[in-house]
């Protein structure tokens, strides 16, 4: 069960940074000129309408997305439940998720997972070695009571916002449907870390779309798997929509007899086991839509 | 194994009816059971008629023109959405063959009037029904029947002489001779080419048909288990899509695909696509109904409510012509637009594609009356006007686009997208240029349900942008397999249904006539028919000229969407046609050599130096 109303997602970046020795907002990733704040938000963009990062105020930000909003701590380091705050008033989405700003591996249908995982009114938490992680977890935006309260009473701990509403905590066994090598969970807390991400190479993230009985049978019309190939990708998403398989998609990630794999909508794919970039897009094509 | 017979044993009747308006003469004529195996039922039986009893070069709405409704071996049996006709005649937009299907009571009501096939000719002196009661059949006056829409008119028949009969008929388009009018029955449409109006110059308003000779199966038992077993599958996941979506659901696709033909085939995606498609209608409050041909237990139609609650047939070719075509993103207006359309009788793609025209033309300053891109208004106040050939526009746009073209002058060709004349489906051929073979060569222009050419396109089996050679055999092989479907005739909604068409083809047509059939007879059928189609336009005056595309699609890069800058080359067209010709067999002019015509069972008709012989 999963709100239904816009998505959004509110980022964390006004943390000191004190281990990393630098602002982590404005750490160098991706691309040239890229920041890890850019990568985390164009990430978020891809699966949210809208994205709230909570800053400092006066906090040097790296240039991000026009369609980006801000939002200041109004108490200053007291930890992601104030930036909580700040984020969830700031929000047009009906439910949220919360992530830090260091998080380059998260992936877009580990987001997703939790959207469709967060119980009416309540929250989608991922937990892993029997911790959750209130920075991977999706918030209803009218929680901004709780939250408020909570802080009023001097609790800043994320995690006492859990008593407050119903929690669905998804196991690492779900995660990793989504996320085989569970890397959105992983962050940068310091330089030795970041100096060592650049050599880890995660699988792609690869935007499914779906049309006309496909779409019909997995519920929605797109969404997104990791997976290092077109097949892989597909069974993926299998994994993800059990309804696909096997009219549209068989387990293994081979399309069903009449359909067709589109990269982007342009070419149709001929090696379904030819590698895939991140960010991708997969467009399954029943070849017999016409009439 | 059965054993050839010498007179039909089952599904045939091996008759036609020949009847002449003019005089009221009517008179039976059999019809040799070799050609019934030949050419099966359908579009192929009523193809081969089509050469028999047309005068070469006539006119396509003179008295002498025939038009033929032609049955098939499977109507009035159990097999599933077999209660099909064919109308086949000269097509007054394109003056070649022009053939098309219908679902209807009516098919099964002539079937068991004892006839295979009914061959009208002649004009009536007066609005006429034709009454096809059983043995019988006569002329009766219709004078109160004109301006009426075919379901009105047949309403008004029932109640005059019961439930028993089944009309087919003719809306206000026909009635003014509209060369994209349509003929229908309950509310289904045989759509393209025209056939309207060949029998508004008729003055034949309909036929009411009835009948008690059932069809005769030869072996009950096994029609039965056939029957039941495809039933079954035309249940499964093979045909979900048509029941739980309809076509309608093509729209988010072929524009996600950048072939959603937009403003006149400018661009191949719409901006307003997600206002207009499937998912868009199905997701309005108002109740949605779906409805079964007769004999179909598929039922693809999707009826929704339009704004005054009256329930509308759609489909994906309405809200692709009267919609992103025209540039209308007003689900209002689509549904209004479609409705108008089928009281009418106008067939919606030249509808559209005509308005579009127009409505390019008005951008470029050719005909200042017509409406602008996007103007629902306008475009909804335009369909009567040309159906009635109301003013001078709509007398202008009444003519088809290629015939307004010419009126209005050589700037305004560009803008006229047709093959032979016949308006463009909404496959964008420079995004799928499988498709722009099979439009191109089409015998009835440009359709895309005689050519599934788009099937190699949504698939890895070639590259959609690029013209090869390669193409040409896929093309045939889906043209060939929808002039089987066409003829048998069963719903091509049930194709994915069947793990070898040709092979389970052979098997129902042996169970119902008696007659042995293999599939590669069946294959070799399918090219029979579509090679007489040719022949057809060939004795009519068409040439390999005709087999392209208009410049357009030739010259100018497609606009907007996934595959934006598409192109597709003359040579690259020419090339593909010229493939195609050789994978028919037929000469590098496509006329069809002596030793093709033996091959295929042709050569006792004319051969060189007749028009469609090479030497
Ligand atoms: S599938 Fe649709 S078009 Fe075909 S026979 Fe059935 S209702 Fe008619």
């Amino acid at each position: 069960m999963s709100i239904d109303g816009p998505r959004g997602a509110v980022v964390l970046a006004g943390g000191r940074s004190t281990r990393m020795g630098r602002d982590k907002a404005t750490l160098p990733w991706g691309p040239a000129g890229g920041t890890l704040l850019g990568h985390v938000v164009r990430v978020l963009l891809d699966v949210v309408d809208d994205v709230v990062v909570v800053a400092r105020s006066g906090q040097p930000l790296p240039e991000l997305p026009a369609d980006v909003r801000f939002a200041y701590d109004d108490v200053e380091d007291e930890g992601p439940l104030r930036g909580l705050l700040a984020g969830l008033r700031a929000t047009r989405a009906s439910s949220v998720y919360a992530s830090g700003c260091d998080t380059p591996w998260l992936r877009r249908a580990f987001v997703e997972a939790l959207f469709d995982a967060q119980p009416d009114d309540g929250i989608a938490i991922a937990a892993s070695e029997g911790f959750a992680h209130p920075l991977a977890a999706v918030y209803p935006a009218d929680a901004v009571d709780d939250v408020a309260s909570l802080l009023a009473a001097g609790r800043r701990r994320p995690i006492d916002l859990l008593e407050r509403r119903t929690t669905v905590r998804v196991d690492e066994a779900v995660l990793r449907t989504v996320d085989p090598e569970l890397a959105s969970l992983d962050n940068l807390n310091d330089a030795t870390a970041f100096e060592a991400a650049h050599t880890r190479h995660v699988l792609p993230d690869v935007r499914i779309e779906l049309f006309e009985r496909a779409r019909q049978l997995a519920g929605r019309p797109h969404g997104w798997v990791s997976g290092a190939t077109a097949r892989a990708a597909l069974a993926a998403a299998v994994r993800r929509w059990p309804a696909l398989a096997p009219s549209v998609i068989a387990s293994d990630g081979t399309p069903a007899r009449t359909y067709g794999v589109s990269l982007g909508g342009r070419t149709f794919v001929r090696d379904l086991d030819a590698p895939l970039a991140d960010g991708d897009a997969l467009v399954l094509v029943d070849a017999l839509s016409g009439g | 194994m059965t054993t050839p017979g010498t007179t039909p044993r089952g599904g045939w009747h091996g008759r036609r009816r020949l009847v002449d308006l003019t005089t009221g003469a009517t008179h039976d004529e059999p019809i040799a059971l070799e050609t019934l195996r030949a050419f099966v039922g359908g579009v192929g039986l009523g193809a081969r008629l089509l050469l028999e009893h047309a005068p070469e070069g006539v006119d396509p709405l003179a008295p002498e023109a025939p038009v033929i409704v032609a049955l098939s071996p499977l109507v009035g049996t159990p097999l599933t959405t077999s209660a099909k006709l064919a109308v086949v005649a000269k097509s007054p937009l394109t003056r070649g063959i022009t053939d098309a299907l219908a679902s209807d009571r009516f098919a099964i009501e002539l079937k068991h009037a004892g006839l295979d096939a009914l061959v009208v000719q002649g004009a009536a002196p007066r609005w006429s029904v034709l009454v096809v009661d059983g043995p019988t059949t006569r002329l009766e006056d219709a004078q109160d029947l004109v301006g009426l829409s075919a379901l009105d008119a047949e309403q008004r028949l029932r109640d005059r002489h019961g439930e028993g009969f089944r009309f087919f008929g003719i809306g206000v388009a026909g009635e003014h001779r509209v060369p994209y009018a349509t003929i229908s029955g309950d509310g289904r449409h045989a759509g393209r080419g025209g056939l309207g109006a060949v029998f508004g110059a008729k003055r034949l308003k309909g036929i009411l048909a009835r009948g008690d000779a059932a069809t005769p199966l030869f072996d009950r038992e096994r029609v039965v288990a056939l029957a039941k077993d495809l039933s079954r599958r035309s249940l499964g996941e093979a045909t979900a899509k048509y029941r739980t979506l309809g076509t309608v659901a093509n729209v988010a696709l072929l524009d996600r695909l950048g072939a959603l033909p937009t403003r006149n085939f400018r661009e191949g995606s719409f901006e307003s696509a997600s206002d207009v498609s499937g998912e868009a209608f199905h997701a309005e409050p108002a109740p949605k109904v779906r409805k079964h041909c007769a004999a179909c237990t598929i039922g693809c139609e999707h009826l929704f409510a339009d704004k005054q609650g009256r329930r509308v047939r759609l489909e994906y070719e309405g809200i692709f012509a009267l919609g992103p075509l025209c540039g209308v993103s007003d689900r209002d207006v689509i549904l209004a637009a479609a409705a108008a359309c089928d009281d009418l009788g106008l067939d919606v793609i030249s509808a559209g594609g005509t308005i579009a025209f127009a409505m390019e033309c008005r951008e470029q300053g050719l005909l200042p009356d017509a409406p602008t891109f996007g103007d629902g208004q306008g475009l909804l106040d335009l369909l009567p006007r040309i159906a009635r050939r109301a003013d001078p526009l709509g007398d202008l746009l009444a003519a088809g686009s290629r015939e307004a073209a010419r009126r209005i002058g050589p700037p305004a060709q560009r803008f006229a997208c047709h093959v032979k004349g016949l308006e463009l489906p909404g496959y964008e051929p420079r995004a799928l240029q499988a498709m722009a073979l099979g439009l191109a060569v089409g015998a009835r222009g440009a359709d895309h349900n005689r050519s599934g050419a788009y099937e190699v396109d949504l698939s890895a089996a070639s590259d959609r942008l690029t013209a090869d050679a390669g193409k040409a055999v896929a093309a045939v092989r889906t043209e060939d397999k929808a002039a089987l479907l066409d003829s048998l005739i069963v719903c091509k909604f049930l194709r994915a249904a069947f793990d070898d068409l040709e092979q389970e083809a052979a098997a129902m047509l042996e169970a119902v006539t008696g007659e042995p059939f293999t599939p590669d007879e069946l294959a070799e059928a399918a090219a029979r028919i579509v090679t007489t189609k040719r022949m057809f336009n060939l004795r009519e005056g068409l040439t390999a000229a005709d087999d392209t595309l208009p410049d357009r699609f030739l010259e100018e890069p497609l606009e907007g969407g996934s595959v934006a800058g598409a192109r597709l080359t003359r040579e690259g067209l020419g090339a593909m046609v010229a493939a195609y010709y050789a994978a028919r067999g037929w000469d590098e002019a496509g006329r069809v050599p002596p030793a093709r015509a033996r091959a295929l069972g042709l050569s006792d008709l004319p051969q060189h130096p007749y028009p469609w012989a090479s030497a």
